[in-house]
């Protein structure tokens, strides 16, 4: 035993000098004026509602903060290709600058204010909807712990020759529910797990909120999205919900480039990285990537969505799974 | 004492010791083969050497430094230097003047090397044992040298024996190191050998097998590994006094391996019974399978050199011819098997980024000595590059699908061509003159840079005790190192300048004044600027990693430029022996593409630097050492305000996390905005190190020297960076749960390490 003791008391060197320790660093006097007056905008319009902008404070990372700060007192315009649309108003209920336009696809949409005598504005233009062509469900299982695999298809056709970007999510008629999707097999989820895995090894294509994704690699085809849902043996047998737990919306987005670069790029602001990179990231020893904003003199993102819905109920389609 | 003296002194000291000039690197092996004595002293170089930023060190020079892990080690020695900044802490990055870490040429016998650190960087990838000599240039780069813009470190190996074996052994705490030498045919032909191998990964074996003992029960098991080798071969052979020959062979590979591996827990009542054979469920319900994630890195330099010295009846030709291979890959693998019962289930992806560095090079040169009045220094030469800046490879298996994606670059062929001339002219004993001209040729990929670099500098005694210098440099750069990071990962890619970029250019300013002081103690002052043009930066939002992005794509150039005041005071006699030295700096960027055009300090922007050395030498058997340097923080990019996500204002709106209720956690958790690059410096870095040599004669003139080092004697926590640490409860969030800080995230605390080297 007197043998181990050598190699062990090395290695517990070894280890204090390789585990890093944590300090709190007071940054009080590292306040910039520039974080102190920042204005954020947030927007996301689309073609079934009417304008609606968010204008926020930032907050200096390790103060307390328990409720978001809006800013009521702005002059906010709708510009609308480039004609002033109107003067939005705020709502104090949503704490939202609310218009009474409802854009359409192509719209260049853009809003624009005044804060600490800076002009602050952002633009992004409206994508076109895309056709779900065709869907089909189909099921493997049981697996032999009882679960069930769900196989989504969904079929549409990129347009070529320019960028495109889009969102995907299988959600639930349900408020609440929560259906976990693996985006594992399919391609396009494939690019942006490469892409993301620049920032974060190990990114998972799972998600119970859905994926942004490019033509990369699609651009101009006809392309079936592939991607699974696990529905799980112990929910099939307690059957607390009865056959409307399995009715499901496949919403394919399509995304404004804006939208999906702060999409991306926020996912990438996740510190929960693997590996070797991953853990320089939540370390801070990497150079940290900069959330994508579109918005001039401030910070946020004015981002635009057309959606297109089906909508199944598996348990109808593809029989009981019980 | 002698050796630290000598490091302090800067270079001069160690010619009486070791037969050393100051000539080119060139001559400075046959200097020593003819065993001839050069005079001199470093105060009196000091003052009339016309050139100016140099510095030579002796391998007794680095060996007598207090080192980490009781590692001799030349980067962090030349660390030590005012105008040089070492980056990270315990990593072996070196910034000199303002530079990158990638714009300084390392010439191992005249071999280049791409890669000069192990373990990240914690050590460097020299063999002290194999080393005769450094010097290292951070200004007035003689002609001679070319192909990076702020720094030149030329190691000279031991010359082998030609009368009689002997060697070094040594252990330390990581690694150990053994070197022999000794004539193949005596007086004719000898042979060195060094080799030098860590055992991490052998000590850590245990700690690693009761680390996943323990792990087991919750279904993780922790997977690492790390080795390095270093192989150094040299064979000399005299075909007469005037005609020699020697090969040298330089190996230096890292592998490192860390990841986990996630299984079903033991006691998971659940869990299958983990006997293979059986596969016999304990409970009903979940299955075996497992998850692996596993990132493998590894790096390396290996190449060869052949030259051939022919003395003349005035002067020395030499003639030499390398191969110099370098690569490193950084692999991201992630296996699994969902259910260990069905093999469909089975899957990876693994991602691997590689690049490489090939080169073949021959140059012909030729030194003369014309009376104490002129020396030339001529040569002319070619280098084929052959660089493979980023070759991505994408695996994917599942059950439905196998494919493979190699997303390579194209491979970058370069053809370099030079010749230079360099010229000291002693006009008089108040004036002598450094004069001197580089011209290059690349051509890559149908762009051709013709580069012009000019070098001089002047030496004007002003008294017997003082004299003033001046100096010019410009040089090239075509092939650059990027990094997202703070810590220069040695797999971080190597770009070359192609039909996209232009070669990095700078242009050093050097004025000082220097002199002797009583208590043999003597001086320099040198005030300097540099400009850098053509700077690589990754843009903003890439990493190197990103496949989906070429390579070219993913880079931006802009300017830099750096200038500061060095200052050191060295004592050569007496007990105590030293040299205290002070840097002031300031250090700028400017890209396009980076922090909206506008103008940021670099990351290593540290305005302050003082280092204090000193050496005690007590008796023969007796030396003791101690380092001290203060130093301005580094700077990093934080963000230290967050901006509102969409959160519940946008409650339709396709988003990526989790949307709930106002004001909940997930509402408020914001994401980072980041206002300017380099925004924040860091608290100033500041250690001691101390050290002790016990020197123990044995039989048969053999030695034995026990190495005792403190790095960071006092603990002093110094930060390596800063980050935000989320401590917040989930959750409603109450003033009480909102746990957010800044953390400075330290990574040495003091290491006492121990060596004992055998030398016979």
């Amino acid at each position: 035993m007197n043998k181990l003791h050598t190699p062990i008391a090395l290695m517990a060197l070894t280890f204090v000098f390789l585990s890093s320790c944590y300090r709190e660093a007071n940054l009080d006097n590292q306040r910039e004026q520039e974080g102190e007056d920042l204005l954020t905008i947030n927007s996301i319009v689309n073609t079934d509602s009417t304008v609606s902008v968010a204008a926020l404070k930032t907050y200096f990372f390790s103060d307390t903060h328990i409720r978001r700060v809006y800013f009521d007192d702005l002059d906010m315009e709708l510009w609308v290709n480039g004609k002033q649309k109107e003067k939005m108003q705020y709502n104090k209920t949503t704490h939202l600058y609310e218009s009474l336009y409802k854009p359409i696809p192509d719209d260049e949409i853009n809003v624009r204010t005044v804060f600490n005598g800076k002009p602050v504005e952002a633009t992004d233009v409206m994508p076109k909807a895309v056709e779900i062509e065709d869907f089909s469900i189909e099921r493997q299982g049981p697996m032999i712990n009882g679960d069930w695999i769900v196989n989504y298809n969904i079929t549409f056709t990129d347009v070529a020759n320019e960028e495109n970007f889009y969102f995907l999510k299988i959600d639930s008629y349900r408020k609440g529910d929560v259906i976990q999707t693996d985006y594992s097999s399919e391609f396009v989820f494939q690019q942006l797990a490469r892409q993301i895995n620049a920032y974060l090894p190990g990114w998972d294509m799972l998600s119970i909120y859905g994926l942004p994704f490019s033509d990369y690699g699609i651009d101009g085809k006809k392309h079936t999205l592939q991607v699974q849902e696990n529905l799980s043996g112990i929910d099939i047998y307690t059957n607390m919900h009865g056959e409307e737990r399995y009715n499901r919306t496949i919403k394919l987005y399509a995304i404004s480039k804006n939208y999906y670069k702060y999409l991306v790029t926020a996912i990438c602001n996740s510190s929960e990285g693997g590996g070797i990179h991953g853990g320089m990231i939540d370390l801070g020893i990497s150079e940290p990537g900069r959330i994508h904003s579109n918005v001039e003199g401030g910070t946020g993102i004015l981002g635009s969505y057309n959606l297109k819905t089906c909508e199944t109920n598996i348990v109808k389609v593809l029989g009981s799974f019980e | 004492m002698n050796h630290l003296r000598n490091l302090l002194v800067g270079s001069f000291v160690l010619l009486t010791m070791h037969g050393y000039s100051q000539t080119p690197s060139d001559t400075l092996r046959n200097v020593q083969m003819q065993e001839v004595v050069v005079t001199g002293n470093a105060s009196e170089r000091n003052l009339k050497a016309p050139q100016m930023g140099r510095v030579s060190m002796s391998s007794d020079v680095l060996r007598a430094m207090p080192v980490m892990f009781a590692e001799p080690d030349i980067v962090k020695t030349l660390q030590t230097q005012p105008g040089v900044t070492q980056g990270i802490e315990g990593f072996t990055g070196l910034y000199v003047r303002g530079g990158n870490d990638d714009q300084n040429l390392f010439l191992y016998q005249g071999l280049p090397l791409y890669q000069v650190s192990h373990l990240g960087g914690i050590f460097s990838s020299f063999n002290v044992a194999t080393v005769r000599k450094v010097d290292f240039y951070k200004a007035s780069f003689p002609a001679q040298y070319g192909g990076r813009v702020s720094s030149i470190t030329d190691i000279s190996m031991e010359t082998p024996n030609f009368e009689s074996y002997h060697g070094r052994l040594s252990l330390g705490l990581l690694s150990g190191s053994a070197y022999i030498t000794g004539p193949l045919a005596k007086n004719k032909t000898a042979f060195s050998a060094g080799l030098r191998r860590s055992w991490i990964d052998l000590v850590s074996m245990p700690t690693l097998a009761i680390v996943n003992a323990t792990q087991k029960k919750k279904g993780t098991k922790t997977i690492a590994a790390y080795a390095f080798t270093d192989l150094n071969l040299r064979l000399d052979h005299k075909f007469s006094n005037k005609l020699t020959a020697s090969v040298v062979g330089y190996y230096g590979h890292d592998n490192l391996k860390i990841g986990s591996r996630e299984f079903e827990k033991e006691n998971d009542a659940f869990a299958y019974n983990n006997d293979k054979e059986t596969m016999e469920p304990m409970g009903s319900g979940d299955k075996r399978f497992y998850d692996q994630d596993v990132n493998r890195m590894s790096w390396g330099n290996w190449g060869a050199i052949a030259s051939l010295d022919w003395m003349l009846r005035k002067g020395k030709i030499n003639l030499s011819a390398y191969y110099s291979d370098y690569g490193s890959t950084y692999k991201q693998e992630k296996e699994y098997q969902r259910d260990l019962s069905d093999k469909e289930t089975f899957g990876f992806i693994k991602n691997t980024t590689h690049n490489a560095i090939r080169d073949v090079g021959a140059k012909a040169s030729y030194y003369a000595e014309f009376g104490k009045i002129y020396d030339i220094n001529a040569g002319l030469g070619g280098i084929h590059h052959n660089y493979m800046p980023e070759e991505l490879l994408s695996e994917t298996f599942n059950s439905k699908e196998n494919i493979t994606r190699n997303n390579n670059a194209d491979a970058v062929k370069a053809t370099e061509w030079y010749a230079y001339v360099d010229n000291v002219l002693n006009l008089s004993s108040w004036l002598s003159v450094n004069a001197g001209v580089r011209a290059a040729n690349y051509r890559a990929q149908g762009q051709t840079y013709n580069m012009l670099e000019p070098r001089a500098s002047m030496r004007v005694n002003i008294t017997q005790d003082f004299s003033i210098k001046a100096g010019y440099a410009r040089m090239n750069q075509v092939v650059q190192q990027l990094s997202n990071n703070y810590v220069n990962l040695p797999t971080d890619l190597w770009q070359p300048v192609a039909s996209d970029f232009k070669p990095l250019q700078s242009d050093l300013y050097t004025i000082g004044v220097y002199g002797n002081l009583p208590l043999s103690m003597y001086f320099s002052v040198e005030g300097w600027y540099k400009n850098m043009q053509n700077i690589l930066e990754y843009k903003e939002g890439v990493t190197s990693i990103d496949p989906n992005v070429a390579w070219v794509e993913k880079l931006t150039s802009g300017k830099g430029w750096a200038y500061g005041v060095d200052l050191s005071v060295t004592k050569t006699a007496g007990k105590f022996t030293g040299t205290a030295g002070y840097g002031l700096m300031w250090n700028w960027r400017e890209f396009a593409d980076l922090n909206r055009g506008e103008k940021f300090p670099a990351k290593f922007d540290n305005r302050h630097k003082f280092n204090l050395n000193v050496n005690y030498k007590l008796n023969e058997h007796i030396d003791f050492n101690a380092g001290w340097m203060y130093m301005t923080g580094n700077r990093v990019t934080l963000s230290l305000y967050n901006q509102e996500t969409l959160g519940t204002d946008f409650p339709d709106a396709p988003q990526t996390s989790d949307i709930t209720q106002p004001n909940d956690y997930y509402d408020l958790i914001g994401l980072d905005y980041l206002s300017t690059r380099n925004n924040i410096r860091m608290p100033a870095y500041h250690r001691l190190d101390l050290g002790m040599n016990l020197h123990k004669k044995l039989r048969n003139g053999r030695e034995g020297i026990w190495n005792f080092s403190l790095y960071n004697a006092y603990c002093y926590m110094n930060a390596l960076t800063i980050k935000k640490d989320r401590e917040n409860n989930y959750g409603v969030v109450l003033k009480e749960n909102w746990r957010r800080a800044f953390k400075k995230v330290c990574l040495l605390p003091a290491i006492p390490s121990v060596s004992y080297t055998y030398i016979f």
